[in-house]
């Protein structure tokens, strides 16, 4: 049984179709990632499992329950985390209250004490600016808020929403090496990218969405040689 | 010197009472971004639900016991709070993905409709009615030839009282961490396991109790209740609006510090100027701060989404 | 063939400068609906006004009036999505603007014999006095118009909820500032008092007693004697009434009505598009209050009511609120129904008046739920396709209401608080079965209408166009590529809540 299974998934927005029958699972300690072009319907993808959208048709199962159309905080009390597109940090709050925030549903203060430490250890500049308000940070600095955050939550499941977007390729490096370590704890990941050469050198299994429909799915590295992925999404000729 | 300091004293206790009111504005409109234009309407309730309280318990005779004041004031909280929470529920509820003016209008109808079943021959009615005293109508202490009322002392001191509880609540606790996520971002909020319709109903009934004190204490204050679609009660809502929006909205220090400006400027405008345009210098300051600063004096500006 | 006349180009130019109209004629031709509003409304004053008598008639004078305030509030409201809920503001200004004018004026012409209270009416149909009333409307509306100049600007910084309450704060301004002013002068003083002087009497709290009843509801026919009878108050209302709605209805299907929408939709948008918003947002501000101030001077000047700080207050700016917003932000036809039938509503319902407003006050919450575009949305009356569920539902309601009626209407139980209830019930009950009637009404208006107009309308809506083009070209490819069921063609009168 995978952890995550979504099946036949349809999301509609208004009259735009944008997802058609999207089907594929996560098993448990494996990264996948979803590849593709803008509005491919990667978030979509995302928001769906999560419960930020209403999917019109289809399944959403993590750990052998069905999340389909349950509302996003009982979803996350599940053990799901979701960092959004765009790290929706909350900018009127401190960094520190933002960490804390991640821990909303936890009732145990020193696994949270704990959680909170290891997180700001994989990312020290966090750590320097605990008393700032979270609005000053840098784009960069926000993405690793937003998994920071995440991580509090101690989740079973992390869904990352193209945490490379917008920033200097150093720091985009950073955030994939940390992800790889976070992978590396145990810790189940979706991952959604546009940078598909990074996002495949760092997943387990890789699919490839095109305008709302799943084209091509297999192991990523195998992905990664496929010469029609390469010339699509990797940028070689 | 004498008329200055009583000015200042009547303001003081005028302006905790729209305070009290304001407060209720600015949570509401922290977390939901929309004016809850039946707020005022549910402080009129409070004041009513007050009356018709003491008027039940027979206290409507001079002599009531200490403890009438308290429990009135807990039992008319409750009821606005349940009046809130049921209008965020019935009304609001269902338009939280609906354009703003929608949501605006719908305020405004809800604030008709309270104003006029509360109107009703079988609810409030349309006469005026006489607040039982509920404390003693008196002179606490004369400094210098000013009069301090002990009404003024009382509403003051719970005002404070409850600026600091809702700091408190909403700076220091959890519960206040999930209003201000809410408040900035209800998806995200949702994301970290909030539950947004729950601390939005939580919202609506803090400050809709909030509004039921200030109904309360006008009505002990300016003890002719008047009936529930009277004018007065319109003006006195928007005052205490017209605080909240001064101060910044979405702001509970300014909404107190608006109040008291709104306060001052009326009661030295009608002390110094004409008694007549009280009203007039409420509103001229409200589209002064529109005007030249449209986020309040504390408020941050805020961008619009596009 | 000289090269400009290969130029096909060219040729076309030429072809449409020759092919322009001369401006005389087409004024003539594009005057046609005022001709005919002007005639409408001569016809209501001379053959239908006598035929309903003086209790009907004033019915249609208030009709008329509360039609020119709820579609110019519609202009700013509706079309441009300012919400302004201070409209009986400019009502007041243009209402005391004209007041002044008319007595303090007909005053200083002499038309009054001093020591006489009050000032009487002077001169026939289009008289003297006639004369001086309309221009004093004129008057009206123009210094309601500055005011709305006054409030049009904040609007340029605000939206939303903070315009709506200086737009509030406007209304309560003015009518504090009317009621600092002093008693009325009367005609001996007034006629050595500047205007100046004058312009601070108006009556205060007490209002602005003993100005000229200009606008009565009686017919001007002649008596025996020869002598005329009543005034020409209904040809004066709707002759306003013809006007306004030409002005709404060219203004919105013209560039800047397009403006507006856009503006309405999406401010930033329609910035982006090259609408200049601000003077979009004004000109909106102050041809609306310009109208609300024509009709404050009609109801200044109407037999039975002396112009009242009081009555002009927040809660007559929600009435005509509650007419725009039920019937559909931007739809004239719709406000016009609106209008009329929250007039005749209370008339007809007397004895349950305090359910009035709770009843409005629920409709309007539930509209905005319900149908938040309100119940025509933009369209107008014969845009939208009735259909026969509508109908049905609309009687269903009627006989639900006839029933409760008149079994609540008869049931009692001996308990006071029980009794008031079902009487309430029944009361509830007559106002459902007439609000079905109305709407069954309504539904023979939109068969008719959509009949008759559909052969009128000059200028084909985008969504007729739309529409044509699907049924022509186009149709078969959209059924082929959506075949969901909402995308029938059919459907679309309901399909205005998509996004």
């Amino acid at each position: 049984m995978a952890l995550l299974e979504v099946s036949g998934l349809d999301v509609h927005y208004g009259g735009i179709h944008a997802l058609k029958g999207v089907t594929f699972s996560v098993e448990q300690g494996q990264v996948v990632t979803l590849i593709g072009a803008n509005g491919a319907g990667k978030t979509t993808t995302l928001r769906a499992i999560s419960g930020l959208v209403k999917p019109s048709k289809g399944s959403v199962t993590f750990k052998g329950r069905t999340i389909t159309g349950m509302p996003a905080h009982q979803i996350v009390a599940l053990g799901l985390a979701h960092a959004p597109e765009g790290r929706g940090i909350f900018a009127n709050l401190t960094v520190d209250e933002n960490l804390q925030m991640g821990a909303y549903l936890r009732r145990d203060p020193a696994g949270v004490a704990k959680d909170t430490r290891h997180a700001l250890e994989l990312f020290p500049r966090i750590a320097e600016r605990l008393h700032q308000n979270a609005g000053t940070l840098s784009g960069g600095e926000q993405q690793m808020l937003a998994i920071a955050r995440a991580l509090v939550a101690k989740p079973t499941l992390l869904l990352l929403d193209e945490p490379s977007l917008g920033l200097a390729p150093q720091i985009v490096q950073l955030i994939f090496k940390i992800v790889r370590s976070i992978a590396a704890e145990g810790t189940t990941i979706l991952l959604v990218e546009q940078n598909a050469h990074q996002a495949l050198n760092v997943a387990h299994t890789a699919h490839v969405l095109e305008v709302g429909t799943l084209v091509t799915s297999g192991p990523a590295a195998e992905l990664a040689r496929d010469d029609k992925i390469r010339k699509a999404y990797l940028g070689v000729h | 010197m004498t008329t200055f300091l009583q000015t200042l004293v009547n303001s003081i206790g005028l302006g905790s009472l729209y305070a009290l009111t304001a407060l209720g504005y600015t949570l509401v409109y922290g977390v939901l971004r929309f004016i809850n234009f039946a707020h005022s309407d549910v402080f009129t309730v409070g004041a009513w639900a007050s009356f018709t309280l003491a008027s039940a318990f027979g206290w409507a005779a001079t002599g009531s016991p200490w403890f009438a004041m308290p429990l009135v004031l807990l039992l008319a909280m409750a009821v606005c709070a349940a009046l809130g929470i049921a209008i965020e529920f019935l009304a609001y509820r269902p338009l939280r993905k609906a354009p703003r003016l929608n949501v605006l209008i719908t305020a405004i109808g809800v604030s008709l409709f309270l104003q006029n079943v509360g109107q009703l021959k079988w609810v409030f009615g349309t006469q005026p009615q006489p607040m039982p005293p509920l404390l003693e109508d008196s002179s606490l202490a004369e400094v210098a030839g000013v009069q301090i009322r002990v009404i003024d002392v009382v509403v003051v001191v719970l005002t404070v009282f409850l600026l600091m509880l809702l700091e408190f609540l909403i700076y220091r606790t959890r519960l206040g961490r999930a209003m201000r996520a809410v408040s900035f971002d209800e998806k995200v909020a949702s994301l970290m396991g909030i539950n947004v319709n729950r601390i939005i109903t939580l919202t609506f009934g803090i400050g809709s109790a909030l509004a039921a004190a200030g109904g309360l204490f006008y009505a002990l204050k300016y003890t002719g209740l008047k009936q529930p679609a009277d004018a007065t009660w319109v003006l006195l809502g928007l005052k205490a609006f017209v605080a909240a929006v001064v101060g910044g909205i979405g702001n509970v220090r300014g909404a107190v510090a608006g109040a008291l400006l709104i306060a001052f400027v009326e009661m030295f405008g009608a002390q110094y100027l004409s008694p007549h345009m009280r009203d007039l210098y409420v509103f001229v300051i409200l589209i002064a701060v529109l005007m030249f600063k449209p986020s309040g004096l504390f408020g941050k500006a805020v961008v619009e989404k596009v | 063939m000289s090269p400009s006349e290969k130029d096909p180009t060219r040729r076309l130019a030429a072809r449409v400068a020759g092919s322009r109209p001369n401006p005389f004629v087409a004024g003539l031709k594009s005057a046609w609906p005022i001709v005919t509003g002007v005639i409408v409304a001569l016809v209501l004053q001379a053959a239908i006004a006598p035929m309903l008598g003086p209790f009907y008639a004033k019915l249609l004078l208030d009709i008329g009036i509360a039609i020119v305030l709820a579609v110019s509030l519609n202009i700013v409201n509706g079309f441009a999505g300012q919400f302004s809920i201070g409209h009986a503001g400019f009502m007041m200004v243009g209402g005391y603007a004209a007041a002044l004018i008319t007595y303090y004026g007909s005053i200083k012409l002499g038309w009054v014999e001093p020591g006489a209270y009050g000032v009487e009416v002077h001169g026939g149909f289009l008289g003297s006095g006639d004369l001086l009333f309309l221009a004093a409307c004129v008057f009206g509306g123009v210094v309601a118009a500055l005011a709305g100049l006054v409030v049009g600007l904040p609007s340029l910084r605000l939206r939303g909820d903070y315009l709506a309450i200086v737009t509030l704060g406007f209304g309560e301004i003015v009518r504090v500032l009317v009621q600092q002013t002093s008693d009325v002068l009367d005609p001996t003083t007034a006629a050595e008092a500047s205007m100046l002087e004058a312009a601070k009497h108006i009556g205060g709290p007490l209002g602005f007693t003993g100005t000229p009843t200009y606008v009565s509801p009686t017919p001007w026919i002649t008596d025996a004697a020869g002598n005329q009878t009543g005034h020409a108050g209904i040809f004066f209302v709707f002759t306003f009434v013809a006007i306004v709605l030409v002005v709404a209805f060219r203004l919105k299907i013209s560039t800047h009505g397009r403006a507006l929408l856009a503006v309405r939709e999406n401010e930033v948008a329609a910035e982006a598009v090259g609408v200049n918003t601000s003077r979009a947002k004004v000109v909106a501000f102050v041809t609306a209050a310009f109208f609300a101030g024509i009709g404050g001077a009609l109801y200044a000047h109407e037999v039975g009511v002396t112009l009242n700080p009081k009555e002009l207050g927040f809660q007559k700016s929600i009435d005509l609120v509650i007419m725009v917003v039920l019937a559909g932000m931007g739809s004239i036809s719709g406000v016009v129904y609106a209008a009329t039938m929250l007039t005749i509503l209370p008339e007809l319902l007397r004895d349950s008046a305090e359910y009035r407003m709770p009843i409005y006050a629920l409709a309007l919450i539930v509209v905005m739920i319900v149908r938040p575009q309100g119940l025509f949305g933009i369209q107008e009356i014969w845009e939208l396709r009735p259909r026969l569920r509508f109908l049905k539902a609309s009687l269903i309601g009627a006989a639900a209401g006839l029933v409760s009626w008149q079994l609540f209407g008869r049931v009692r139980i001996g308990v006071h608080a029980v009794d008031s209830f079902i009487a309430a019930l029944s009361a509830i009950g007559k106002l459902v079965l007439l609000g079905g009637l109305i709407a069954a009404a309504l539904f023979a208006v939109m068969m008719l209408g959509g009949a008759l107009f559909s052969r009128f309308q000059s200028r084909k809506t985008p969504r007729a166009i739309a529409r044509e083009l699907s049924s022509e070209r186009a149709g078969a490819v959209l059924a082929k590529a959506d075949d969901s069921p909402k995308a029938r063609p059919s459907d679309d009168a309901d399909r205005e809540d998509a996004p």
